[in-house]
């Protein structure tokens, strides 16, 4: 029954009281969003944190819940949202890149790029996860919700509250960088 | 999803990144998100009519009142002597005949000595006044102390209305008579305290000469 309907129609029978529609919007979301935020922040007891939290607000939120956008579109937000909140908390340097006024190629590469943890990643998962960690925080996040999240551009930039020019470019030099770290399996 | 001519999304790495995903979030994880969304959408009892969740204030309200309605009552209108129950402890019991008796003795003595003519006219009597406390047995003797006792309250009780009562209500002949028996019966001090009072109440009245 819950299958047909639409993650927004889902969500407002959830803000409604049916607590199957909840389960069936989880169903849907529940490995892309892990994933999303396990690639961001490279710590997957991080990640679960994170993703509990993202979670728990929206169960906070569904009481005011209007379909004014996308549910993937505002489930990402409150999901980039809390990212940004963990980086003031624990790596202000990296929080203060999501302003988009600093040039793609001259971001930093996060501080999860450890030598000695990828000399030891030699399968393709690794070797991915390796070059996620190489890329600058913005970057990575606009690809993984291109990828993993399968939003548009403009989608994007309205999760992450920048232009779309500006998503664009990160994502450019995120597929580039990325095609270059993994030439040799594509 | 390369939906627009300028998303610069490469194909290739989709289907390489695709292949190469396959973490995913803890069972234990899935089961406190899922409890936690059922707990939200629970539905909330619904809220109470303004009566009932008015009812126990108002309970305490009506019982404050009451209480102090009840003590304003008794304070304005306190129950005569006679009506305030005896009190149930034998000790304070005796109490109220040694302090009333001194000042009273003489107003008490009258009727005192029908009291144990009752008691000691026959068994019989004394039974049927401990019969509503059967097990009374073991204090028989303290019962019949303090039912002896009985008869020399009630009079007390006069004896202090009677001091209670203006001493105007006394004739100034009686009155003047007393004062001389307490002479004669050589109480000369106690004879002086009565003739002043008598000053006070008649100030006007011309003593006798045996008096002045």
């Amino acid at each position: 029954m819950h299958d047909a309907l639409s993650d927004e129609r889902l969500m407002l029978a959830y803000r409604d009281g049916d607590a199957a529609a909840f389960d069936a919007l989880y169903t849907r979301y529940r490995t892309r969003l892990y994933r999303h935020l396990a690639h961001q922040c490279g710590d997957p007891r991080l990640a679960e944190e994170l993703y509990q939290d993202v979670w728990l607000k929206v169960i906070n939120a569904r009481v005011d819940y209007e379909p004014l956008a996308k549910f993937s579109t505002w489930l990402y937000r409150i999901a980039h949202h809390r990212l940004i909140d963990h980086y003031r908390q624990h790596a202000r340097n990296v929080a203060t890149l999501f302003d988009g006024s600093i040039d793609p190629d001259e971001l930093p590469a996060a501080d999860g790029a450890n030598p000695a943890r990828r000399f030891e990643r030699s399968d393709l998962a690794s070797r991915l996860t390796r070059a996620l960690e190489d890329l600058p925080v913005p970057q990575r996040e606009a690809f993984l919700l291109a990828e993993e999240g399968g939003l548009s551009l403009e989608e994007i930039a309205a999760a992450t509250a920048t232009g779309r020019e500006t998503v664009k470019s990160r994502l450019r030099y995120a597929v580039g960088k990325l095609r270059l770290s993994l030439q040799d399996l594509l | 999803m390369n939906d627009t001519p300028d998303d610069p999304r490469d194909p290739e790495l989709s289907r390489l990144f695709r292949k190469a995903s396959s973490t995913e979030p803890s069972p234990v994880l899935d089961s406190a998100i899922l409890a936690a969304a059922r707990a939200a959408a629970a539905p909330q009892r619904p809220p109470r009519p303004w009566w009932r969740r008015l009812q126990a204030p108002f309970a305490l309200a009506a019982t404050v009142m009451l209480a102090v309605v009840l003590t304003l009552t008794m304070d304005r209108n306190p129950p005569p002597d006679g009506e305030i129950p005896a009190t149930p402890s034998g000790k304070e019991r005796p109490s109220v005949p040694e302090q009333v008796a001194p000042a009273t003795r003489n107003a008490a003595e009258a009727p005192a000595p029908a009291a144990p003519a009752a008691m000691q006219g026959s068994p019989g009597a004394s039974t049927a006044k401990a019969a509503p406390n059967p097990a009374a047995d073991a204090e028989s003797t303290d019962m019949l102390g303090s039912e002896r006792r009985k008869p020399l309250a009630e009079p007390a009780l006069e004896a202090k209305r009677e001091a209670a009562t203006p001493l105007l209500q006394k004739s100034p002949e009686a009155w003047l008579e007393e004062i001389r028996n307490l002479r004669r019966q050589g109480h000369p001090a106690k004879a002086e305290r009565r003739l002043r009072e008598f000053r006070v109440a008649y100030p006007d009245y011309a003593l006798p000469e045996d008096l002045r």
